[in-house]
């Protein structure tokens, strides 16, 4: 007789199945690359010429894609239960951290050197609409953004499927 | 890189990863890591599974690659 609860167990747990890792990998580059290039594109008004809706239509569908990801049984697992983890989990946690950190703090330096930069270079002051409130909501809200899903993103792109987990 | 007996043990006994996974209080896909050769196991757990399969450790975990049966049988064909 086949054991359902335990079948049900494995499946419901956390799976590395090739399938659902190429979900994950999909999902994580569409969140993490796709919605802060699209708002930076939005944000320097360089899609001036498509209409407003549809700009308004892809940039919710690309914020959207933190719904499958959030509901990921990875990201649950090693997000909200990292006290039941195992030796190989949290090492694979630590690393996707440590990843993320040295991604985000790169991130801020050279955000913070091209600022710079350009108040120089443009003869820009904090008063020009580069510094408005929406362009620097708009670069924290990726900042919080790419910090949520970049340990996801790393964990789908770098571990590998298991396609018999359940033997 | 450390390599492990621990798929030949597991089936010989009839264990599934799961059950072995429960046994020694790890992922059952921490399991199949270690089976094929991703993953190398904490000294912690390397004595926790050498204890389950009650064999020295030395005869699950090695730092060379084990020799296969044939290679075995033809030594201790070879030593007689």
């Amino acid at each position: 007789m086949v054991d359902m609860s335990t079948a049900n167990c494995v499946n419901k747990d956390y799976s590395l199945t090739p399938e659902a890792m190429k979900r994950l990998r999909f999902y994580s580059a569409m969140a993490v690359i796709g919605f802060p290039i699209f708002s930076v594109v939005g944000m320097w008004d360089w899609l001036d010429d498509f209409n407003k809706p549809i700009q308004f239509i892809v940039s919710l569908l690309l914020l959207m894609s933190f719904l499958p990801l959030v509901s990921n049984r990875i990201y649950n697992r090693l997000s909200r239960h990292q006290g039941r983890l195992d030796e190989r989990e949290k090492d694979t946690m630590r690393r996707a951290q440590a990843f993320s950190y040295k991604f985000i703090v790169i991130l801020l330096l050279i955000l913070i050197l091209v600022g710079l930069a350009s108040l120089g270079l443009m003869d820009l002051d904090f008063r020009t609409p580069y510094f408005s409130v929406s362009i620097i909501a708009i670069t924290a809200m990726n900042l919080v953004f790419i910090m949520l899903f970049l340990p996801i993103t790393y964990i789908a792109w770098t571990e590998k499927p298991l396609d018999d987990e359940v033997m | 890189m450390i390599y492990n007996r621990i798929k030949i043990l597991r089936t010989e006994r009839g264990l599934s990863r799961k059950e072995l996974a429960e046994a020694v209080g790890v992922n059952f896909q921490t399991i199949g890591y270690l089976e094929r050769g991703d993953y190398n196991a904490s000294l912690e757990l390397a004595f926790k599974l050498a204890e389950f399969f009650e064999v020295p450790i030395d005869m699950a975990f090695s730092p060379r690659p084990f020799r296969t049966m044939s290679e075995q049988l033809a030594a201790r064909r070879a030593a007689e």
